[in-house]
């Protein structure tokens, strides 16, 4: 990958608060054009991630790219860039949807007085733009921390939990104007949550992180490979077996776990050699099971790994 | 920074609190013209119902414009630390520097037109009600005034560099009160006492712009001499430049 088809490069990214760790090491790669999906339980570290990038705190060591941007000066130029929800989305209490939206209009530049208005109206909060922000319920707060983001026509938008607070209907709605903007105007997005399911079918790359480290960095469609059918396969010699399984079957795609259980990926159309193989060799065979693994079970699974 | 400066007048002129604020700056100042002049109507040799006493009320107490910072200070920042407003300038690309200076400049200006309606109402409604006692006690509140502009502006780069530092409006007002007002306050009494402390006490803001020594004509003020004048100013320049680097040292450690 070319470094004008990144636009966020993480390098050895640590922060740390007191004694705890926040972001232990991170490597990441967000490539131009992704839907790229930040998972982890809360206290992960993807929200201090999204903030070091924006400018909210600063890391402890490391380094990171925005666009090729590596320093103070340049990274605040290429942030202008940017739309971002932090946390809860924040905005002046006493002031209505459109008054709040009006000033960050004017504070950032953005020419025409219609872009208020016309952004409201695309996160569906049209009716309510003269609704003091105090007085709205979670799910129009993000409506309107998204009607921010979109204000200055962003290339890269930064979601930390976005459909927090919204109900099912609302989910599906701004999942859709996501999944649009990045297909009609190539919007990248940069999107946190600590339920992977709310990201299956949208993120085209996910990372995975865990106590703040990232566990894994893995697209969407090598991980759906992954969590489709599987063999499950427990031998009485397992660094044996899978030395056989790339020698006698060719099978690369296999992964030993701790407990000595291998996982064979895809759908081998000859189960039975698997099994034959094992009793042609002298290995006793325990278990042959084909199993289904589920995106949550995955994600799980690589957890309970990365923390043992 | 223009746009910044652009963004924080819209804010501040769009919420009620500084309209209420010199509402109620206003309304004390032709309060006390009317009570003086209603004495008159109760008590015809009243001698206080004239202009020279009601003008010198308030440059008696310039220090009432320097709490008048703080609070429009307060105004200003609005506690955004709290309402998390300032993240979505720094995720923008503002810098914290940039931050904190339009916040000073707007808040400067909106304590500015607080205090000319003021003094325009405290005025007019004193030649409109009032004995006149000539132009001259007119300048010389306009002359007290000009004096005290840069403690004031000291006290809003004060007020709103130590809400950064403290993290809370709480914090900075507890601790500009401190700063402005109980450490100079402590210091002049130990003036009494020790004769560094009574020169260290001339120079703080507080009790140059709060004091007032009755003269064999009327009152003497800090800045009635050109040499007070001109400290008056020397000091006030001197707390700005204190207080606006450390407003940028807090907001650039500042991490949200």
């Amino acid at each position: 990958m070319t470094n004008s088809n990144v636009i966020i490069q993480a390098h050895q990214l640590t922060k740390q608060y007191g004694q705890a760790l926040a972001l232990d090491h991170v490597d990441l790669s967000v490539p131009k054009g992704s839907i790229y999906g930040l998972v982890g339980n809360n206290g992960a570290g993807k929200t201090t991630l999204l903030k070091i990038i924006l400018g909210q705190v600063f890391p402890t060591s490391g380094s990171f790219s925005l666009w090729e941007a590596q320093e103070e000066t340049a990274w605040r130029r290429n942030r202008r860039r940017c739309g971002a929800i932090i946390e809860a989305p924040g905005f002046y209490p006493n002031m209505t949807a459109a008054q709040n939206l009006e000033y960050y209009r004017i504070q950032r530049g953005i020419p025409g007085k219609e872009k208020v208005p016309e952004k409201l109206k695309e996160v569906g909060l049209a009716g309510a733009a003269h609704k003091k922000f105090g007085q709205m319920s979670l799910g129009m707060k993000q409506r309107l921390g998204l009607a921010l983001a979109l204000l200055g026509e962003p290339e890269l938008l930064l979601l930390d939990e976005p459909i927090n607070g919204l109900d099912p209907a609302g989910i599906m709605e701004i999942r859709g104007l996501l999944q649009k903007l990045n297909r009609e105007k190539r919007i990248t997005i940069l999107i946190s949550s600590h339920i992977l399911a709310e990201l299956e079918n949208m993120a085209t790359d996910y990372a995975f992180l865990s106590k703040g480290k990232v566990i894994q960095q893995i697209s969407a469609q090598r991980l759906h490979e992954l969590c489709g059918t599987y063999l499950e396969l427990r031998v009485t010699e397992p660094e044996r077996y899978a030395a056989l399984l790339e020698k006698e079957l060719r099978q690369t795609d296999y992964k030993v776990l701790p407990d000595g259980t291998i996982h064979i990926s895809g759908q081998p159309e000859d189960v039975t050699a698997y099994g034959r193989l094992a009793v042609e060799q002298g290995i006793g065979l325990l278990a042959l099971e084909r199993r289904e693994m589920q995106l949550e079970d995955y994600y799980m699974h690589l957890t309970e790994e990365a923390e043992r | 920074m223009t746009n910044c400066i652009k963004s924080e007048f819209y804010r501040v002129f769009h919420t009620k609190s500084v309209y209420l604020l010199t509402g109620a700056c206003l309304l004390a100042a032709l309060l006390l013209n009317v009570v003086l002049w209603v004495m008159t109507i109760f008590e015809p040799d009243f001698p206080w119902a004239t202009t020279k006493f009601s003008l010198s009320m308030l440059e008696s107490a310039m220090y009432i414009p320097l709490f008048l910072s703080a609070v429009m200070g307060s105004v200003v920042v609005s506690d955004e630390l709290k309402h998390r407003t300032i993240n979505n300038s720094i995720a923008f690309g503002l810098s914290r520097e940039q931050i904190y200076l339009s916040k000073v400049i707007v808040g400067i200006a909106a304590s500015a037109v607080c205090l000319l309606v003021t003094e325009a109402g405290l005025i007019g409604s004193g030649y409109l009600l009032l004995e006149n006692s000539g132009l001259a006690y007119t300048l010389s509140l306009l002359k007290g005034t000009a004096a005290c502009v840069p403690a004031w502006i000291a006290g809003m780069a004060a007020f709103v560099s130590l809400y950064y530092a403290t993290g809370k409006e709480s914090g900075g007002i507890w601790s500009w009160m401190l700063i402005m007002v109980a450490v100079p306050a402590a210091v002049s009494i130990l003036g009494m006492k020790f004769e560094l402390c009574a020169r260290l006490s001339s120079w703080m803001l507080y009790t140059l712009v709060s004091y007032t020594k009755p003269n064999e004509e009327w009152l003497t003020f800090s800045w009635s001499t050109t040499a007070g004048f001109l400290k008056c100013q020397e000091a006030g320049i001197i707390g700005i430049s204190l207080f606006v680097v450390l407003g940028i040292l807090a907001i650039r450690r500042r991490e949200l």
